[in-house]
């Protein structure tokens, strides 16, 4: 609740920092006339840029980002700039998060239990193990992708 | 270095302080143009005694742009209209499979020409008359998302191109990105109904000599009926004894194959045959018969009705006073006296005698004296009482000539 005060605060006294900044990077527009739209098929970078605007440490910093809806999460895209971070994932709308999410299925009508497949990830979790000294910041990153449509065999379209 | 990367990024769309979440949920569908993807995160964190503060929330927002995608599809990859016929049609649905409403051009190719006729499309109740028209109207008609609109080709197909094949493909060109097309084909064959006549069927009563060496030759005609063009066996027979088939349109044998004769036209085909040393009057048929290679069950027979011929002499002497119009008949003749043969040769067949000799062997009682012709043509000659008579030309049906040999009794 106080860094949000902070943050309203700051707001009003621009240039001020915000704590956390979201970004998008369309990796597949840079050789496309329209770089600004993203189509189906086009590959988005988030990146989550937190910094700490306390006057000292902080610590047990988690970020978490549910994959946007009508994207799917890229295999093994997520990461962060430090080595103390874990990465972990949801396949059940945020409710539990492991490194390897599972999912149940009903295979000849017994219920099994089997791993997530990359697409059915519904939220990522990034945990700093360590602390993050005052003004330092940490950065988070996953892709996801916009899928495009399956046309027929027989459509043509230009490369 | 990744904060440096981050201020490169391209498409930084707007970033805003939220405190909601969204759930992602499975995706199926493309994405429709201008939606836009809101991504929010949070970061919570303690400090360094532990205390909790309020998660924070950013956010940044996406929009999703325009992809164009068509699916062109032929509703059948083949059909088989009759040849001739009118308004036909072919049906090809349009799909806009894009992410956002298109309009589209329409193109055609039709790889064989001349076999059917586009006359008209129909998109809707309305039939236009031309790709300009057609195009025309669909630069102002947009297809949604997901939505379709159906391309009916109204065609017309030539007369005797029964059997034949074109590949009729359209083509959906994006307007909005003219990059993106697709097409679909239907081939198009008319239906081959086979049809032959050979001809003629008959009762010619061709007379032919026995061969001897020499061949004959028959022409049938054969007439491509069926509605289109058409190939054909063609096969020689007789049911008789008396003809020997020596080859058939120049192809050695009993048979040969002529093909692609087009619907309508007629070819020539020489039958050659020979007749063997059989007795006059025999009777045989040469048949012809053309079967199509298209349809084998549909054929028909031509017929040629041969008799064979045969010249066939007869010969009278008859013996005559000295005057040539008293015959000695039972009376008798004295030496010194002056016998008149007539020998006369007559054609009693039913062909045209050709180097008819006669020949005669006067007795020894007899002296030749000489030798008189009828008429011009025969050429009289003797060796002593051998007497020989050749008659150039021919000697007719039923016709007769005669010379005279006088001779004198020793």
């Amino acid at each position: 609740m106080l860094l949000v005060t902070c943050v309203a605060a700051l707001r009003a006294q621009a240039p001020a920092q915000r704590p956390l900044v979201v970004t998008a990077e369309n990796l597949m527009a840079k050789d496309r006339a329209n770089s600004e739209a993203v189509v189906p098929g086009d590959v988005l970078r988030y990146r989550l840029h937190f910094t700490n605007t306390n006057s000292g440490d902080v610590r047990g910093v988690v970020f978490t980002n549910p994959v946007p809806t009508g994207l799917r999460y890229v295999d093994g895209s997520a990461g962060a700039d430090r080595e103390d971070v874990l990465v972990e994932y949801s396949a059940d709308g945020g409710k539990t998060y492991s490194t390897r999410p599972m999912v149940s299925e009903v295979v000849a009508g017994k219920r099994v239990q089997k791993p997530a497949s990359p697409q059915q990830y519904t939220h990522v979790r990034w945990t700093v193990r360590g602390s993050i000294a005052s003004g330092a910041s940490v950065t988070a990153e996953f892709r996801a992708e916009l899928p495009a449509a399956h046309p027929d065999s027989s459509s043509h379209r230009a490369p | 270095m990744l904060q440096r990367l981050i201020t490169r990024l391209g498409i930084t769309l707007g970033v805003a302080v939220l405190l909601a979440a969204t759930a992602a949920v499975p995706v199926n569908a493309q994405t429709p143009e201008g939606t836009v993807i809101h991504n929010v995160a949070t970061v919570s964190f303690t400090d360094a005694n532990s205390n909790a503060y309020a998660t924070v929330s950013a956010s940044v927002d996406v929009t999703v742009g325009f992809v164009a995608g068509l699916d062109v599809i032929a509703s059948a990859a083949t059909v088989g209209p009759a040849s001739p016929s009118a308004n036909d049609t072919l049906f090809f649905p349009v799909n806009n499979i894009g992410n956002g409403i298109d309009s589209v051009t329409i193109s055609q190719v039709i790889s064989v020409a001349g076999i059917i006729t586009v006359t008209g499309y129909r998109v809707g109740a309305t039939t236009y008359a031309s790709l300009a028209a057609l195009n025309t109207a669909l630069a102002g008609s947009g297809i949604a998302q997901g939505a379709s609109i159906t391309v009916k080709v109204v065609y017309s197909v030539t007369a005797g191109t029964g059997g034949l094949s074109t590949v009729y493909t359209l083509t959906a060109t994006s307007r909005r990105n003219s990059s993106v097309s697709d097409n679909d084909a239907t081939t198009v064959t008319p239906n081959l109904t086979a049809a032959v006549a050979v001809t003629p069927d008959g009762g010619q009563n061709v007379q032919r000599l026995p061969s001897n060496g020499t061949n004959y030759t028959f022409t049938f005609t054969v007439t491509n009926n069926a509605t289109g063009p058409d190939g054909f066996d063609l096969l020689a027979s007789h049911p008789g004894t008396a003809i020997t088939i020596v080859s058939v349109n120049g192809t050695a044998g009993d048979s040969a194959r002529i093909l692609a004769l087009a619907s309508g036209a007629s070819q020539s085909i020489a039958v050659v045959y020979s007749i063997g040393n059989v007795a006059a009057g025999t009777v045989d048929t040469l048949v012809l018969k053309a079967r199509s290679l298209a349809s084998p069950a549909t054929s028909d027979n031509g017929f040629a009705d041969m008799s064979v011929v045969r010249p066939s002499l007869t010969i009278v002497k008859v013996a005559f006073r000295d005057d040539k119009t008293t015959p000695v008949g039972a009376g008798t003749v004295v030496p010194g006296e002056f016998i008149q043969y007539r020998i006369t040769v007559t054609n009693a067949g039913s062909a045209v005698a050709t180097t008819v000799q006669v020949t005669d062997a006067l007795p020894p009682e007899l002296t030749f004296s000489s030798t008189t012709a009828d008429a011009a043509g025969w050429t009289l000659s003797n060796v002593g009482n051998n007497v020989t008579g050749d008659l150039s030309g021919n000697l007719a049906i039923a016709a007769s000539r005669f010379f005279w040999v006088r001779a004198s009794v020793n």
